[in-house]
């Protein structure tokens, strides 16, 4: 009886100093920013990877890309890399996540990411005029805390990119960066590149694709693994 | 009928009314970025054949006796506000249509043209040119032809399409594909596009662009609303002697959200603006699009506070002046018991806010279209806006 008492009283104890950790929390927010304090388990539950839709690309990966934090896909063109941010998009829009293409080149190749399985209905395209206003509007996007992944492809100048690796952080979104070359500031890098490409009837239908990850804050860096993908009907192979 | 005032080199005449020293000397006005770009200019460096969007070193070749001056594209966006209201003592059917290059406004009006004309020029320090027609886009080419030929010019009812006939066909709001396209069928001018018949017009470039076929044969169905001003909220608080200290200055602020913030009742503002007049006369003018709308006073201080020490002040401060705009109702949403709604339309939902923050960039969806087997990719959708 004794026991059952203080226990109780220990609850409403621990609700209580919760309550006001809470209100402390709400008060520095509201004073400083949403973005100076928060619990670190609110950072890190709530789904904190993305899967790739990729089982392969997933384990070697620890489950998928990270979100608040900054991706990076290092390829080289006709890699299979837009084939495989296609189907990581479409993997996204199943699970009713919202995704942003920023295509600074305007290069988007919208028929062939509809044939990938990307509803383009849902599919929000941006061509930002420079580096500038792209990074501005990776910020703003992602503190509205609505768009779970952000494709950002064909950036000149990967060298500003430092500075938005806190602007995310604070939010659940994931941004993929889609270079030619590493950047220094993105946390997750994995290389892709094309190992050999599939044939059937002496068409091309789709490519084994070598993946390395460069770098990650988890897992060990160096480590590669080998998937087929094969591409959407109507494709040759070439619109990567 | 319809009067379209076109302002030529708009941002140039704001820059000379706000800096008298720039009367009398060709200007280029350039982005405030590491490699500045021609965004405006005043007469001598356009007939010099400089273009907005070239780099300030292309443009320094073509006109070297330029004096160079950043664009405040928040002044000449006040300044056109101001003249539109001004302008509502004519009539309150008005539709603008801004750029800093040329700023033009359509009115529902064709009496006291000299008048108009007159109040402008004195406004504005330049002489604008008006098109008069029964069409809205006929007024607009006749007021590019004024420019050149006079400052008004007159088309007759039913007289659109000869008016239009010898113009090129790129006077037309073309799209991109017509603007090839056309020229590869040999139709140059807008007569020759107005003489072919309609269903082959549809047939090649189908229902959607009608319209354009029915613009040049001198339709234009399009009419002028009544224009409201944008709601704009104001503050301004004069101190009795020059202050320099910062505490005072918030504590004034402080004071003068509360105001504000009860006056907004419920509605979210775009834009804020902090107007500090020094004791020196100088005027500062400070402007913030946060990125999320304005509707509490922790947030709407936390931003004045961070325009007041973004700016080093250089003497004490006589008047402080607070302004709230593109001030607008919060979207009313369905409330719901059981589920939220989509992500994809809460996003919507940010849209104009977004576009608010970011004027030069456009939410957009890929649309499918039908196109022959052999068309290239880039022809095979179109990119439809999302939002505003």
């Amino acid at each position: 009886m004794v026991d059952s008492k203080a226990t109780s009283q220990a609850a409403a104890q621990a609700a209580a100093s919760r309550a006001a950790l809470n209100d402390i929390l709400l008060d520095i927010q509201r004073k400083h920013g949403h973005r100076t304090i928060h619990l670190a388990n609110a950072l890190a539950t709530d789904g904190a990877l993305l899967p790739s839709g990729v089982a392969t690309l997933d384990d070697l990966l620890g489950g998928g890309f990270l979100r608040r934090k900054l991706n990076m896909l290092v390829s080289q063109p006709t890699s299979g890399a837009m084939s495989l941010v296609f189907n990581l998009i479409a993997n996204a829009q199943k699970r009713d996540e919202v995704v942003v293409f920023i295509d600074m080149q305007a290069a988007l190749d919208a028929p062939y990411a509809g044939q990938c399985g990307v509803d383009l209905k849902r599919l929000f395209i941006v061509t930002p005029e420079t580096d500038t206003q792209a990074l501005e509007l990776v910020r703003d996007l992602a503190a509205t805390n609505i768009v779970s992944l952000i494709i950002l492809d064909g950036l000149a100048d990967i060298r500003s990119l430092r500075r938005l690796r806190q602007s995310i952080a604070a939010f659940r979104t994931t941004l993929l960066l889609i270079s030619q070359r590493p950047a220094e500031a993105a946390q997750l890098q994995l290389g892709v590149s094309c190992a050999n490409w599939l044939y059937q009837h002496q068409h091309i239908i789709g490519c084994q694709i070598q993946a390395r990850l460069l770098r990650h804050p988890n897992q060990a860096s160096g480590s590669e693994v080998t998937f087929p993908l094969y591409f959407a009907s109507g494709s040759d192979g070439d619109d990567d | 009928m319809i009067s379209c005032l076109l302002i030529q080199d708009f941002a140039a005449s704001v820059e000379r009314i706000n800096n008298p020293a720039l009367q009398k000397e060709p200007l280029l006005i350039v982005s405030d970025s590491k490699r500045p770009k021609v965004v405006a200019m005043s007469a001598l460096p356009r007939r010099l054949l400089i273009k907005t969007g070239m780099t300030l070193r292309q443009a320094q070749i073509l006109c070297p006796i330029a004096r160079v001056v950043t664009a405040n594209e928040g002044a000449y966006q006040r300044a056109f506000a101001h003249l539109l209201q001004q302008l509502l003592r004519f009539t309150d059917r008005l539709q603008p249509e801004y750029q800093p290059t040329s700023a033009a406004i359509y009115l529902a009006t064709d009496s006291e043209r000299q008048q108009l004309l007159d109040f402008v020029t004195e406004m504005l320090s330049v002489g604008p040119a008006l098109g008069v027609s029964d069409k809205l886009f006929t007024a607009r080419v006749a007021a590019a032809f004024a420019m050149f030929g006079g400052p008004t010019k007159v088309v007759e009812s039913g007289k659109e399409a000869q008016f239009l006939a010898t113009y090129p066909v790129d006077t037309l709001p073309l799209t991109k594909d017509m603007r090839r396209r056309l020229p590869l069928l040999g139709i140059r001018t807008i007569g020759q596009l107005a003489a072919l018949p309609q269903l082959a017009f549809w047939e090649q470039f189908g229902k959607k662009q009608l319209w354009i076929h029915e613009l040049a044969q001198g339709i234009d169905h399009r009419s002028i609303q009544t224009y409201t001003p944008p709601m704009v909220l104001s503050r301004k608080h004069t101190f009795d002697d020059p202050i320099n200290d910062y505490q005072i200055v918030q504590f004034v602020l402080r004071q003068m959200v509360v105001w504000l913030i009860a006056q907004l009742a419920g509605r979210e503002a775009g834009e804020i603006a902090l107007l500090l007049q020094l004791e020196n006369g100088s005027r500062l003018e400070l402007h913030t699009k946060p990125h999320l709308p304005v509707k509490d006073s922790t947030f709407l201080m936390r931003h004045l506070e961070a325009l007041l020490y973004k700016q080093a002040l250089t003497d004490s401060i006589v008047e402080i002046e607070v302004q709230l705009s593109y001030i607008q109702q919060p979207k009313p949403r369905q409330l719901s018991l059981f589920d939220e709604s989509p992500a994809v339309t809460r996003l919507e939902d940010h849209l104009p806010s977004m576009q608010h923050r970011h004027p030069n960039t456009y939410f957009q969806r890929a649309i499918l279209i039908e196109a022959g087997p052999y068309a290239p990719p880039e022809e095979q959708f179109e990119l439809e806006w999302v939002g505003a």
